[in-house]
């Protein structure tokens, strides 16, 4: 464990967090070697500053955030008060201008919210609801628990674009094997790619994909809970269902709200799975999430403008997302 | 019923839902194993077949002989290796310099190393480490 390691402080230049360690007298008979401290040290210069180190360690991180985040968004931002075409070397200031049309855009915008929301929170209350039957599964003992636990993260490994093509595979009309085996078990075919069910196919899809994250974060903190607490509430004469209500819940609510809150985000803003089982045109139409509509704005409209402030206003979402999150987290947990 | 029997039941309807999870979870993967050296006519039967007498690996040497298979392949692994050689070279400076931070000045080090964690990392598994520490500290 990295954290709490004596060795790695003296790693550094100076040790300058060697110091804190340093502190500690030590009085014993026995004749000992000269510390560091009384070996007559070596001339030397100027101490570079121990802040100094930091910036220099820093800063191989802050300039791949500063290039490969905050100038993208700075840059995006500055593009949506612009009518730009993706192969015209010019722009032409319009203001807000992609804003606005954006937000009159019935049929395109809010529809993709509409469709965006369902997806993020369909596909993010089944994950919860699994990963949570799953992980509690996983907690209890028995044999080949190893093995189940290996095998729940499988999905969560594979890549999306296999998933993408396995998936349409096995949900295929005509010689999918689960459309056969429903129509055998008399429940009757149903068109996964069909209008009324391609949404939650890819809700589904992405169920399958993404629960296992849920399982790592609430198998983590089961593991942890102490079982005195399920003894204490057995002795109450709790059952299962009131153990699980009054103990398990409560001792997982704070992993949950993370959890929950994190899935979310990530669902909403979501392309791969969609775009890979559905596309854009065609059945696409039925799955046109916000990302999915500014991709399409952006490289298949070719205007980049507007799919600038498309993808502006799903960060604005996010970060007013997040800062409810941080608000919620805050209060819950004093950061 | 005894409580011998409601127990030997209880244990048998918890295998049976670990079988239906295993299976949930395994069976695509199962399935894409079991059509990658399935005949092209049992693959594409209305009817689906499991398993194919006639299994064959015609599909995987397809793969070397038709496909430029090893150049993606080797593309692949230049990606990934190089993008994890850099994540750890610049998340280890970054490391060491906010372990510091954790002991001379615990309130900002708390305060950014959630930003930190979701800023820079790739955010699922800034999310997992960051519930890991959660834990922890918990």
């Amino acid at each position: 464990m990295l954290l709490g390691s004596p060795q790695l402080p003296f790693l550094l230049p100076y040790g300058f967090i060697g110091s804190f360690y340093m502190n500690t007298t030590v009085t014993t008979d026995v004749p000992r070697m000269p510390t560091r401290q009384e070996a007559p040290l070596p001339s030397r210069g100027r101490r570079i500053p121990e802040h100094y180190w930091g910036y220099l360690l820093l800063a191989p991180a802050v300039a791949m955030v500063l290039a490969l985040i905050l100038y993208p968004v700075i840059y995006s931002g500055w593009l949506s008060f612009h009518f730009k075409h993706a192969y015209l070397p010019f722009q032409t200031f319009i203001g807000l201008e992609n804003y606005r049309e954006l937000l009159l855009d019935g049929d395109g915008f809010w529809r993709s919210v509409y469709l965006g929301a369902i997806y993020g929170f369909g596909s993010t209350i089944l994950q919860i609801i699994l990963g949570l039957s799953a992980a509690l599964m996983l907690n209890e003992s028995f044999f080949g628990k190893a093995l189940m636990r290996g095998v729940a993260l499988f999905p969560y490994m594979v890549p999306t674009v296999v998933v993408a093509i396995l998936m349409k595979w096995i949900l295929n009309d005509a010689y999918g094997i689960l459309p056969y085996v429903m129509d055998n078990l008399g429940i009757g075919r149903i068109l996964w790619f069909g209008s009324d069910w391609v949404m939650v196919t890819v809700i589904l899809v992405s169920t399958w994909t993404f629960f296992p994250f849920v399982v790592i974060g609430t198998l983590a903190r089961l593991q942890t809970i102490d079982p005195e607490l399920y003894s204490a509430a057995k002795v109450d004469g709790a059952g299962v269902i009131r153990r699980f209500w009054h103990v398990t819940l409560p001792q997982l609510a704070n992993v949950l709200f993370v959890v929950i809150l994190l899935r979310t985000m990530f669902m909403f803003t979501k392309f791969d799975v969609i775009w890979l089982i559905t596309g854009s045109g065609g059945i696409g139409f039925y799955t046109k999430t916000l990302p999915i509509h500014t991709f399409m704005k952006t490289f298949g409209e070719l205007q980049v403008g507007a799919g600038a402030a498309l993808s502006m206003m799903m960060f604005l979402m996010l970060v007013v997302f997040a800062l409810i999150y941080f608000k919620l987290y805050k209060r819950d947990e004093h950061i | 019923m005894n409580a011998r029997l409601k127990k030997i039941l209880s244990r048998i309807s918890f295998y049976i839902g670990v079988a239906t999870f295993a299976l949930f979870c395994g069976f695509p993967m199962i399935w894409m194993v079991l059509t990658s050296i399935k005949p092209d006519g049992d693959i594409l039967r209305a009817t689906p077949v499991f398993w194919s007498w006639d299994t064959h690996l015609d599909h995987y040497r397809n793969l070397f002989d038709q496909t430029d298979f090893l150049i993606y392949f080797v593309n692949s692994i230049t990606v990934a290796t190089s993008a994890t050689l850099l994540t750890i070279v610049i998340a280890t400076l970054a490391g060491v310099w906010y372990y510091t931070l954790s002991f001379h000045r615990p309130r900002i080090y708390r305060r950014w190393h959630v930003v930190h964690v979701y800023v820079c990392t790739d955010f699922d598994c800034g999310a997992v480490l960051y519930l890991d520490e959660k834990l922890r500290l918990d």
